[in-house]
């Protein structure tokens, strides 16, 4: 892997669904102009994040219907064009043209002497391959600060439980009343569970994933590990389950997840209460009425269609 | 066992654009409720509160205008995201001013100016890239659509823009080394491919 290849993946949030780290991480010792962009990078991210949502002004909407009130001079021209008058004027000149063509003599056909060249059709345009699969860069800085794990902080790191799933923790019990409030047996363990352990691989993957992290995000993951710790065993478990339905969502509805989430936020205590309790009447209907009733809910007409997407997509599979 | 995860997914979106097209008013305030806000918090990042507000009547002015000629079968989000693109790109690049880190350090305002500065520094291809994907946290297939470019060509312009933010941003990336204050404005060499209009 070159320096623009391993760019190219830390750039992309999405490829954290490929592959293994160690090429990401071999790359990372070898190269110390990438160690100090990789953490740059990450900064950048961090600096973007911290800088809330800006608030439109209140008169915005009427600013758009001004701009739609003003006429463009395309609209002009084409009205001008348009009238009865230009129309007719138009219909006499084509006319007078076509009479004139009429009562000319046409000129001898010249005979060609070679067939026209035929031109060559444009191959169509290449679109960059992907690069393989075989590499996963999380979107979380990467840096080689510090030395190796030890056999004890490797064990304490593998009771990490995954820093994807720890990050979501929030959003999942805030969208609870779009999960089923029952949470049945215990399933199996299963591939990219978010518990701890997980096999060689998964192993493999929490180390290389602790070596790569800056030492804020260390902290930061250490944090939500303690904090989701402090969870009782029961809420743990819905989490769990409420994780296995939303995992192999696709990136843009993870970020509509988070962005319900933050919706669900703005409301105050009572308001929540209310609107769960609707969302649990809601629940109860055969799909076709949730989604209707999901729809025209006050709550959710003024969510973006992204928003709206996903909520109904959980309030579906219940 | 998760249950298999099933079911349409809705288009109230292309459902309130053709309503738009139909001149529906309700249609259209739906929309603006949905989309003003993210659309707005793009364009500011890189623009004053005013040719902001602006810039973003002006993708509304267009997405409702050509709602007639909008095509039932394709993506509002691609729609929407390269007209706010191209309002994101239609500033020329300009300098990265130099602001003292002591000012840095106290003002939250001045730290958000520099970053505002740094991202409109970019240039136009870049900006656009770096806001739909970094602000409007749109995935890369969408925002490569959304550019007419390949998925290819957009990383290569990420990457470009981070590495060009890692130099005008260090004042805010590593405040206590020496030299993190710009000695000058900092140019962006205009050589990314503008975006579609």
């Amino acid at each position: 892997m070159n320096c623009q290849e391993f760019r190219e993946r830390i750039v992309d949030p999405s490829s954290s669904t490929h592959g293994g780290h160690a090429p990401i991480v071999e790359h990372l010792q070898e190269c110390p102009d990438c160690r100090a962009q990789a953490r740059n990078f990450a900064g950048i991210e961090r600096l973007l994040r911290a800088a809330p949502d800006a608030e439109p002004p209140e008169d915005f909407d009427e600013r758009v219907r001004k701009r739609m009130a003003r006429a463009t001079p395309a609209d002009r021209a084409f009205a001008i064009l348009s009238s009865r008058r230009v129309l007719g004027a138009g219909a006499v000149v084509v006319l007078l043209v076509a009479a004139g063509l009429l009562i000319r003599k046409p000129p001898a056909p010249v005979p060609s002497a070679a067939p026209p060249a035929v031109r060559p059709t444009a191959a169509p345009p290449a679109r960059d391959a992907r690069p393989p699969d075989i590499l996963a860069v999380r979107s979380t800085p990467i840096t080689l600060e510090t030395t190796p794990a030890g056999d004890e902080e490797e064990q304490r790191i593998l009771a990490l439980h995954d820093l994807e799933y720890l990050g979501f923790v929030e959003t999942l019990a805030r969208l609870s009343p779009l999960f089923p409030a029952d949470i049945g047996p215990s399933p199996p363990e299963t591939a990219g569970t978010p518990a701890a352990g997980g096999g060689d691989d998964a192993e493999a993957a929490r180390l290389a994933d602790w070596r790569a992290a800056s030492r804020a995000e260390r902290d930061r993951w250490q944090r939500l590990e303690a904090s989701y710790a402090s969870r009782s065993f029961a809420e743990r478990r819905i989490l769990e389950e409420r994780w296995r339905r939303v995992q192999a969502f696709s990136a843009e509805e993870k970020a509509g997840l988070n962005r319900l989430a933050g919706r669900f936020a703005e409301l105050d205590d009572r308001q929540l209460a209310r609107f769960e309790s609707e969302l649990r009447s809601i629940a109860r209907l055969v799909p076709s009425e949730r989604r209707i009733r999901w729809q025209a809910h006050p709550f959710v007409r003024p969510l973006t269609g992204q928003e709206i997407a996903i909520g109904e997509k959980l309030l579906l599979s219940r | 066992m998760a249950r298999p995860l099933t079911g349409t997914v809705p288009a109230p979106d292309v459902g309130d654009l053709l309503l738009v097209a139909a001149g529906d008013a309700a249609a259209e305030k739906r929309l603006l409720d949905r989309w003003r806000r993210p659309v707005y918090t793009v364009l500011e990042r890189t623009l004053d509160p005013t040719p902001a507000a602006d810039a973003a009547a002006a993708v509304f002015e267009e997405l409702f205008r050509a709602a007639p000629r909008f095509d039932p079968n394709a993506s509002f989000a691609v729609r929407l995201w390269s007209l706010v693109a191209r309002e994101a790109a239609r500033p020329p690049a300009a300098g990265v001013p130099t602001i003292p880190s002591a000012r840095l350090r106290e003002s939250p305002a001045a730290r958000a100016a520099l970053l505002r500065a740094a991202v409109a520094a970019l240039p136009p291809g870049e900006r656009a890239a770096f806001l739909l994907t970094r602000v409007a946290h749109q995935p890369l297939p969408l925002v490569a659509e959304a550019l007419g470019t390949s998925e290819g060509d957009l990383r290569r312009r990420l990457v470009r823009a981070f590495e060009r933010l890692s130099l005008s941003l260090q004042p805010l990336l590593n405040p206590d080394e020496p030299g993190a204050e710009p000695e000058g404005p900092v140019d962006a060499a205009d050589d990314a491919p503008e975006p579609p209009a």
